[in-house]
């Protein structure tokens, strides 16, 4: 921590001012080895099964490694499994793993641990517990040699293995009620548990065994939970911590302070026009008129009002960097009340329809919906709905379309959250033969052929409107200007791993 | 004076029992989903099935409540639904934190409220009407606000002290004040406001009454009549108004620790309702109102001790 005194005060004012900010380097305990973060979120526990994906992920990227490791650019390379390979209809992973791991409680890294950690997630209820559900079996083909057999293919197994999904804990430590609050892995990182106290602050401290230490070029980690983004912000300008998650409305307030704004496509913004049978909305079963609602709302205009055009604007639910985007799509459905009314009254629909929404009172677009539906006649009806139980009510089936956000990454994820019958973004369970069968040819699909089939995917859901997407919105993440961060491609804020000392 | 400590306490017993019993009603009915939100998107109906199950929703409301208290009363808070931790444990890193911020923030609330409204009421006149005018202002002021300016002032602009953080006090007991030096002084400015005005009012009844001209007839020294006399009389509604300080001050509290991201028990009530933790929103209601229970059953004591007319109320 650096401190400047821009004021010069009469000698004795500037002689206290030293002390006090003393006082204050004493309490943020900041050196230039140490990377301090504010995390949105406090930690829920350090148990391998139980950690999740996210702002938390900072907390466990510190002291535990994955089997695998997602590049900034996307692709998927080797981490605590040296190199990983599919049989031919890819659903055994075969996974070669380092010999030179440990544990820190001495524990060796193996097969057996691999083994061990898939069972422990597999068969725990953590929010995760899905990323290894499609493993039937785990065989051990010698002592680091393990092969992962797959109930059937997945074609986000790999990505999986890359997150909390292939957080590996000591097979000793899993399990026990200390790994809750004290992390046993083979990470970069330990706890330091004398200087941590849950909800205030996690201090972390160099694991001396670590492999691939040169990676961290930090020799301390400290997180804080700050909820607060204003907490956040301040904790930030005063040179308490070096990163911090943002958003969009404070990015001006962060460049303006000097502070470096990462950004990366996350969320994507939009109604699911979920009802496509028209069984609660019969207009909804004519894919003219989900067509003209896609015509009706400016997704644009929106970006901009809400989102501070930190973000693109699409129409497609996949992420922008991932291989199922459709670049040519994002000109599918141009803002155009015209073209909205008349799909309208091509549908029979001339005067307009009633549709009733659950209401988010957290969801600044609402009063725009409104006005723009009711431009092309679609008169909109809000029901009020408790924030805390609006997506139990958007899941309901109470609903023919509702607005969502929802995170992007994994195409193959996004497709099971969304678009799959059974995802929980699917209420309705929409199907249809054509895409059933491009779904189990991409399941299978590898390489060129699979992003082939997924593009066809998402041009069939855009194309038949089962969305109303407008834009994809940036994760925002502000940092100190000595501090260079590399987004994580698919997480809302980097790993412990995308921090390095800015180099000038 | 023993019939009045029974009779208090079992009042207490029974508020408890009544703010409990409300507040698990009023939470429940809010979040009937919380098996899903604790096992994600993608879990299955069966897990969230087995899941209420081993929660206990799918109880009655009455045997949820019921289970919960039998509980309770033999101590045991449970665990967090989320991140497992003992909410004992929670509250009992949070707790200082909260209090550390309250108690110091009450006694320079009271030290400077006494010395500002006797001051007033003393003086009057034009004195009177300053403090009264800044009484108002210091009252209308959001804490939360109050507390954004000082960051800004004193943390971001001239560093003199931390913008955010707690330091408990057996670490470090300098970084402890430096660290609820901002949150104190955002508290104090608003509880101050109010206290002042009511120490002023209850000095200047006192010093109406009779026996006040009768002393001063006698010849006694201003000073003494004051301290001696006046201030002692108006001891009792002083210390009510302070106690009500101290309690608005922790419901105050949940503002200020956001602002300052302290760990305190607002935080992790805001944290534990946004989810719907039901074990320890329960247990930060029941620890707060053990607090409020406590501290009136104080001033109700403390008040009968020293005017005996008041053990009848």
């Amino acid at each position: 921590m650096t401190i400047t005194l821009s004021w010069a005060g009469r000698p004795t004012l500037r002689r206290a001012t030293l002390a006090l900010s003393f006082m204050g380097m004493l309490t943020a305990g900041v050196s230039a080895e140490t990377l301090t973060l504010a995390v949105a979120l406090d930690n829920g526990s350090f148990d391998p099964a139980i950690v999740e994906n996210g702002p938390r992920a900072q907390y466990w990227a510190a002291v535990y490694d994955t089997l695998l490791l997602m590049e900034p650019d996307g692709s998927i390379v080797g981490n605590l499994a040296e190199s990983y390979a599919y049989n031919e209809d890819n659903t055994v992973l075969t996974l070669k793993l380092r010999q030179d791991v440990k544990f820190t409680d001495g524990a060796p890294f193996n097969a057996e641990a691999v083994k061990a950690n898939v069972e422990h997630l597999r068969g725990g209820t953590g929010q995760n517990s899905f990323m290894v559900g499609a493993v039937t079996d785990i065989v051990i083909v010698d002592d680091f040699t393990v092969e992962l057999h797959l109930s059937a293919a997945n074609p986000a197994q790999l990505t999986y293995l890359t997150m909390a999904g292939g957080v590996m804990g000591s097979p000793a430590a899993l399990g026990t009620e200390e790994i809750i609050s004290v992390p046993v892995g083979s990470g970069p990182y330990m706890l330091d548990v004398a200087n941590t106290t849950k909800g205030a602050q996690y201090s972390f401290v160099r694991n001396p065994d670590y492999w691939n230490a040169e990676a961290f070029p930090y020799d301390a980690v400290v997180l804080i939970p700050m909820g607060e983004i204003t907490a956040r912000m301040n904790a930030l300008r005063s040179g308490q911590v070096d990163g911090a998650q943002g958003n969009a409305q404070t990015a001006a307030e962060a460049e303006a302070s000097g502070l470096s704004v990462n950004r990366t496509p996350i969320d994507r913004h939009g109604l699911i026009l979920a009802d496509r049978e028209g069984a609660l909305v019969p207009a909804l079963g004519d894919v003219r008129v989900r067509q003209a609602i896609n015509h009706a709302i400016d997704g644009e205009g929106l970006l901009a009002a809400i989102q501070r055009n930190l973000g693109h604007h699409t129409t497609q639910v996949f992420n922008l960097n991932s291989v199922a985007y459709v670049p040519e799509l994002d000109d599918r459905y141009p803002f155009d009340p015209e073209k909205a009314k008349a799909l309208l009254a091509e549908a029979g629909y001339a005067n307009g329809f009633d549709l009733t929404l659950p209401e988010n009172p957290t969801v600044p677009a609402n009063p725009i919906i409104t006005q723009q539906l009711a431009d092309v006649g679609i008169r909109v009806i809000w029901d009020k709905v408790v924030s805390e139980n609006y997506v139990t009510e958007a899941q309901s089936k109470r609903y023919g379309a509702f607005w969502m956000s929802l995170s992007t990454g994994n195409p193959w994820w996004d497709m099971t959250k969304q678009i799959s019958a059974s995802g929980p973004w699917n209420p309705f369970d929409s199907a249809t033969p054509e895409l059933d069968a491009l779904l189990a040819k991409a399941q299978a699909a590898s390489g060129d052929e699979y992003t082939a089939l997924m593009r066809e995917v998402n041009t069939y859901v855009t194309e038949n409107a089962w969305f109303d997407i407008w834009y994809q919105a940036d994760a925002v993440y502000f940092a100190a200007p000595d501090v260079k961060v590399t987004m994580h491609p698919q997480n809302v804020v980097p790993y412990i791993r995308h921090f390095a000392p800015a180099t000038e | 004076m023993t019939g009045y400590v029974i009779q208090r306490f079992a009042s207490a017993m029974l508020l408890l029992l009544t703010i409990t019993a409300v507040a698990y009603g009023l939470i429940y009915s809010g979040g009937a989903e919380v098996s899903r939100s604790i096992l994600g998107e993608l879990a299955t109906d069966e897990q969230v099935a087995a899941k209420n199950v081993e929660l206990g929703l799918d109880q009655p409301l009455p045997i949820q409540y019921g289970n919960w208290l039998a509980n309770a009363v033999r101590g045991d808070l449970g665990r967090s639904w989320f991140s497992a931790e003992r909410v004992s444990d929670a509250i009992a890193s949070r707790l200082g934190v909260t209090l550390s911020i309250v108690s110091v923030a009450i006694l320079i609330c009271t030290v400077i409220s006494v010395a500002l409204g006797a001051f007033a009421a003393v003086r009057r006149g034009w004195w009177d009407r300053a403090v009264q005018i800044v009484s108002v202002i210091g009252e209308a002021l959001p804490n939360f606000w109050v507390g954004l300016l000082l960051v800004a002032t004193f943390a971001i602009s001239l560093r003199l002290f931390p913008a955010t953080g707690f330091v408990p006090l057996n670490r470090s007991p300098l970084g402890w004040l430096s660290s609820i030096t901002l949150p104190v002084t955002a508290l104090v400015i608003g509880g101050v406001a109010s206290a002042a005005a009511q120490v002023r009012g209850a000095l200047i009844d006192v010093l109406s009454r009779d026996y006040i001209r009768t002393l001063r007839a006698r010849g006694l020294p201003e000073n003494r009549v004051i301290l001696r006399h006046a201030l002692r009389n108006a001891a009792p509604a002083a210390i009510t108004v302070l106690s009500l300080q101290f309690i608005g001050m922790i419901g105050g509290a949940v503002m200020i620790e956001k602002v300052f991201a302290l760990p305190g028990m607002g935080t992790l009530a805001i944290d534990a309702t946004v989810r719907g933790d039901i074990p320890v929103i329960m247990g930060v209601l029941i620890t707060m109102a053990l607090i409020v229970v406590v501290v009136n059953l104080f001033v109700d004591l403390a008040n009968a001790w020293i005017n005996p007319k008041a053990r009848l109320a």
